[in-house]
């Protein structure tokens, strides 16, 4: 599974413990989402998703991103940084 | 009953505090590299097989002296994994749960292996004593045996965690 998270998190201007803190994980754990270390559970995925603003499909997909820029320029947090 | 209620709120309050506390201290992290968490399981290790020759061969004092090392020991490696390995649901992410859970199965396989041949070596050293050679078991045996199955079914787990993140190489970074 391939993830865009650090794209948009950044995007958002978002440290890791604040984006961890939005959605209820530890730290760490978004260096192994982040890294695709770790898949995250549905549930996960929406609370991420919803944090940063973005549909699931443009956080997730199953192939790598052809365009790199695609969508996560348009992440809108709901979190506060 | 309202006060039992309120007891174990208050205890589980208590236990959220002490695990974000934990989880989140960045103090011990240079003990957090792969290198170094090999080393404290390979002194975990150690000390572990040092506790009953301690017990055994010198008696109550080098045998309590290596109790408290392998407990300064066991301190250690479980802050190196931040208890995780220790920790309930409530305190964990999914991650962190998934990595609790994955340990138990290792761990006890490790515990009942080392078990299975610790009391087949103590069998054949019974089977195939000398001559006129008598074995006794008293208080320094059973402590031998106490000291060092606490110490394996404590340490067991976090060792095997702290192996599973060495192995990972990720020391976790609350960094950008």
């Amino acid at each position: 599974m391939h993830n865009r998270i650090a794209e948009a998190r950044e995007h958002c201007g978002l440290s890791r413990q604040a984006f961890a803190d939005a959605v209820g994980v530890h730290y760490q754990t978004v260096g192994y989402l982040e890294r695709g270390e770790y898949s995250p559970s549905l549930a996960l995925a929406l609370r991420i998703s919803h944090a940063l603003g973005l549909p699931v499909e443009a956080l997730f997909s199953l192939e790598p991103a052809t365009d790199p820029d695609a969508r996560t320029d348009q992440a809108q947090p709901k979190v506060r940084s | 009953m309202a006060r039992w209620t309120s007891v174990a709120e208050r205890n589980r309050e208590l236990v959220t505090e002490n695990a974000n506390r934990i989880l989140n201290d960045q103090r011990y992290d240079w003990f957090r590299t792969p290198r170094a968490l090999r080393a404290l399981v390979a002194a975990y290790g150690a000390i572990t097989v040092v506790i009953p020759i301690g017990w055994l061969a010198g008696g109550a004092i080098p045998g309590i002296a290596a109790v408290l090392v392998a407990a300064v020991v066991y301190l250690l490696v479980r802050a190196a994994v931040r208890s995780v390995a220790d920790l309930p649901d409530h305190v964990l992410d999914e991650r962190l749960r998934r990595d609790r859970d994955a340990v138990y199965l290792p761990a006890f396989r490790l515990v009942s292996t080392v078990v299975f041949l610790a009391a087949n070596v103590a069998l054949a050293a019974i089977a195939f004593r000398a001559e006129g050679t008598t074995i006794s078991f008293g208080y320094d045996e059973i402590s031998a045996v106490f000291w060092t199955l606490l110490a394996l079914l404590l340490g067991a787990p976090s060792v095997v965690l702290a192996l599973r993140q060495a192995a990972e190489g990720a020391n976790g970074s609350a960094v950008s």
